[in-house]
């Protein structure tokens, strides 16, 4: 590390503490330990009460059933996100002529991969379809189900993914099949004669004696979906070597 | 008394745990090069990672005062350690065979090199 | 037992903003990337204590796995060093 830096680091951490100690001990900030009102209105009403959402996770019903049109909307940003993502990738001709096979890591790697995947997909699974009940919800566990592809590509290859099925396109359909079952999820009240994106009088509160806190957790398992294949999809077009796309495209050669 | 006996246990654990990581730190600071440096960062998470952790769950097992939510805390801390000795040695093996494959070290007083002939 | 926690946050967020500092200054893209990746690591802990898994859950898997793996994706595309 350069003198320079260790100048400025100190500078900068003595900044820091003299800020944060000033505040605290001449700036005599009051300590709060009262909730307020809206804070005290979603926890008194999450689980009991008349504006419940029948949900023991104040976040997530707060995500999706208070505040539901403003993670609809987050989730149209990450969906152009990903179609921008795909423009600028966009490979016309088809791809497979190149292949190659993949040499891939050590069988020890391999081996590891392969039993760590199974563990994260099921504990992203939990993550997401628990969201009602635990901290967690959709976008936590589709953003953790996505360092399993991301494993396999290192490990093994692009091509062990792509020659068992899941291709760019494969995870474009999943992933729009998700996107539009949420859609469908936000209209279905009014059919049934409520407003946009109600939950509890229309969806059911227990199915089969399991507390379900209406369409949060059909919400959740759509997100979980959505978000998994969408960053699958940013990895396998990330991960085409750039010789193909030299090869393909016809630029500059170097 | 086998609460007792537990509670030791784990402490001496615990207590190896930091050796480790003490010893860990230091290799890793005066070692020559990359690959005994690699080892020593090992030492560090297998030593000083794993053997805390196993022993942080005996510890666990041990205290009676804190009623049923000993068993989670042990079975959790049981749960990261297995993890932590699947991934940790894997990575420290990735990490040398990629370096050793793309030859991006390269180190005085060679004793032996048994890979060096081999295409893969 | 606050002032402990209240410790842990005041390093784990110093270490942070060290950690930034390194990545904004690194010239080599490659180690700025790995400096990001321990700033994330910093404050995951100092969102653990504040008490905010919801946020820890998406964070810890995107800056930590999925952020780092991009850039270096990106990075093996372009050039290693930072062209000023």
């Amino acid at each position: 590390m350069k003198r320079g830096h260790i100048i400025a680091l100190g500078v900068f951490i003595a900044l820091i503490l003299l800020v944060s100690l000033g505040i605290t001990f001449v700036g005599k900030v009051p300590m709060t330990t009262d909730v307020r009102p809206l804070g005290l209105f979603y926890l008194k009403n999450s689980y009991f009460g008349n504006y419940a959402a029948r949900s023991p996770e104040v976040v997530t019903s707060i995500l999706w059933d208070y505040r539901g049109l403003d993670t609809l909307f987050e989730t149209g940003v990450f969906f152009l996100a990903i179609i921008s993502a795909l423009a600028l990738f966009r490979i016309e001709k088809k791809e497979e002529k190149v292949k190659e096979k993949g040499e891939g890591f050590t069988f020890i790697v391999k081996d590891t991969v392969r039993i760590i995947s199974v563990l994260i997909v099921a504990v992203s699974a939990a993550i997401a379809l628990h969201g009602h009940l635990t901290p967690g919800g959709g976008f936590q566990g589709g953003s953790a189900l996505a360092v399993v592809p991301l494993l396999i590509i290192v490990a093994f290859s692009k091509y062990a993914l792509e020659g068992r099925g899941l291709t760019k396109d494969t995870a474009m359909i999943v992933r729009s099949i998700g996107l539009i079952s949420i859609i469908i999820l936000v209209l279905i009240p009014l059919a049934a004669g409520g407003y946009l994106m109600q939950n509890l009088p229309v969806f059911p509160s227990h199915i089969l004696g399991q507390l379900t806190s209406g369409s949060l957790v059909f919400y959740n398992l759509f997100e979980y979906i959505a978000v998994g294949a969408g960053f699958t999809a940013v990895f396998l077009l990330l991960s085409i070597p750039e010789k193909v796309f030299h090869k393909i495209i016809g630029g500059e050669k170097e | 008394m086998i609460s007792e006996a537990l509670m030791y246990i784990g402490g001496i654990l615990v207590i190896i745990g930091g050796i480790c990581d003490f010893f860990g730190a230091l290799g890793l600071l005066r070692f020559p090069h990359f690959y005994v440096r690699l080892h020593a960062a090992t030492v560090g998470t297998i030593g000083g990672a794993v053997v805390p952790l196993i022993g942080a769950a005996i510890l666990a097992l041990g205290c009676d005062f804190l009623g049923w939510i000993r068993y989670p805390i042990a079975g959790m801390s049981f749960i990261t350690a297995i993890l932590i000795l699947i991934v940790s040695p894997t990575a420290t093996h990735a990490l040398a065979f990629a370096a050793h494959r793309s030859k991006a070290i390269e180190w005085k007083e060679k004793v032996c090199d048994h890979l060096e002939g081999v295409k893969r | 037992m606050i002032f402990i926690h209240l410790v842990i946050l005041a390093i784990s967020m110093i270490l942070g903003f060290v950690f930034s500092y390194l990545a904004i200054m690194e010239e080599d893209l490659l180690k700025a990337v790995i400096y990001s990746a321990g700033q994330g690591v910093m404050f995951s802990i100092a969102f653990y204590i504040l008490m905010a898994p919801d946020v820890l859950l998406a964070y810890i898997a995107i800056a930590i796995g999925i952020y780092t793996a991009l850039l270096v994706f990106v990075i093996s595309k372009t050039e290693r060093k930072e062209v000023v």
